[in-house]
């Protein structure tokens, strides 16, 4: 596959050249895919959440200004894809019932860290409920800020807040399951 | 309470995982959409190789001129279509005759093709002429109206019996189709 700069890919796509098209996608699938995961509850809701971000970018791809990386643009057509798909999802932002905050032997050395890969985590953060997977991709990996948050999700600073904690305690609680049996 | 530090912690795994991570996808490709994905987006963005690029144009060229013609041979009325023309022309005589037969261009080729008979001018040029082979042949001599009654009667040189005519619009048109007659010359032998 023949590789294009950012500015050859832009210009060829507003062409409407077929070998451009093929040559963004390629070039940009895997790593977008990867981010989508982090927000979908399996790799099916994810492919589609690159569906519709793909031809959002093919779409708006005149709106480019060329002022940043190209990669960053899609990315953040992505994941404001991948909100607009959450969103759709009935009580989106909301508490799980039986939620306590579980008190447990969380490992924090090097050690417990270099036994998980990244697509253990990726499963762990996909069995989040969807409000704590965006709140705390969003905040966690992605650097917003809880102000940024509340306005993409449409909910308070305070509501960010609560479902990030909520986020972290459910993550320790599915690690430790998952994890300290095998130990 | 959870402790700040291993919140933390666990923000910072996560995030140093996904960002560590290869240019290139796992061996076995949990990280990789299927193949199916990009078929739904070209199919969404309207794109398919078939027709685009210099073949896609001349197949809608193409397809562009097959619509037309096929659109021509549907509007235009083949043979036994103008005959029902011709017949309804026999009740209502058609303007179209009266202005071509006044036309220079009709004159024109009267002019130029003199041996052959001068014929009623024609509604479409598929005219079936066996079915409506009315030829008039005048001479000076003769006085135009007489040949016209000795003539077969042209399609549109009937008695028009359309109800919807009135009788002074009747009167007009004769009027208006004897003029070119009187105009045509005398064929050379």
């Amino acid at each position: 596959m023949q590789q294009f700069s950012d500015q050859e890919l832009v210009s060829g796509i507003l062409r409407g050249s077929p070998a451009h098209q093929l040559a963004l996608y390629k070039q940009y699938s895997v790593p977008m895919f990867r981010v989508l995961l982090r927000f979908s509850r399996d790799k099916s809701e994810a492919e589609d959440m690159l569906q519709d971000g793909f031809v959002r970018v093919f779409r708006d791809i005149a709106q480019y200004r060329g002022d940043g990386a190209l990669g960053g643009w899609i990315r953040r057509i992505m994941v404001n894809t991948a909100l607009s798909h959450l969103r759709k999802q009935k009580d989106f932002v909301k508490d799980v019932p039986d939620f306590a905050p579980y008190e447990a032997k969380f490992h924090t050395d090097e050690d417990f860290a270099s036994q998980l890969d990244a697509q253990t985590l990726m499963g762990y953060l996909q069995k989040l409920p969807p409000g704590y997977r965006a709140v705390f991709n969003l905040y966690a990996i992605d650097g917003y800020s809880h102000e940024e948050i509340a306005e993409q999700l449409n909910i308070t600073v305070g509501t960010s807040k609560s479902q990030l904690f909520k986020a972290r305690e459910y993550i320790k609680k599915i690690i430790d399951k998952s994890f300290i049996p095998s130990k | 309470m959870t402790d700040p530090k291993e919140l933390n912690s666990i923000d910072k795994l996560f995030r140093d995982t996904f960002s560590s991570l290869p240019d290139t996808p796992a061996p076995d490709g949990w990280d990789t959409p299927s193949e199916q994905v990009w078929m739904r987006i070209r199919r969404e963005i309207g794109f398919s190789p078939a027709v685009t690029g210099k073949n896609g144009r001349w197949m809608l060229a193409a397809l562009t001129v097959g619509i037309v013609v096929a659109g021509m041979y549907l509007l235009l009325p083949t043979g036994a279509d103008t005959t029902k023309v011709n017949k309804n022309a026999a009740e209502i005589p058609p303007v179209n005759q009266v202005i071509a037969a006044e036309s220079p261009v009709m004159k024109e080729n009267v002019t130029q093709n003199p041996p052959t008979p001068v014929t009623a001018p024609a509604v479409r040029k598929r005219n079936n002429s066996a079915k409506t082979p009315i030829s008039l042949q005048t001479t000076s001599e003769e006085p135009s109206l007489n040949s016209m009654k000795r003539a077969a009667p042209l399609p549109g040189t009937a008695k028009p019996v359309a109800p919807n005519t009135t009788e002074e619009r009747k009167a007009a048109l004769e009027q208006l189709w004897h003029t070119p007659l009187q105009m045509l010359p005398v064929p050379r032998r």
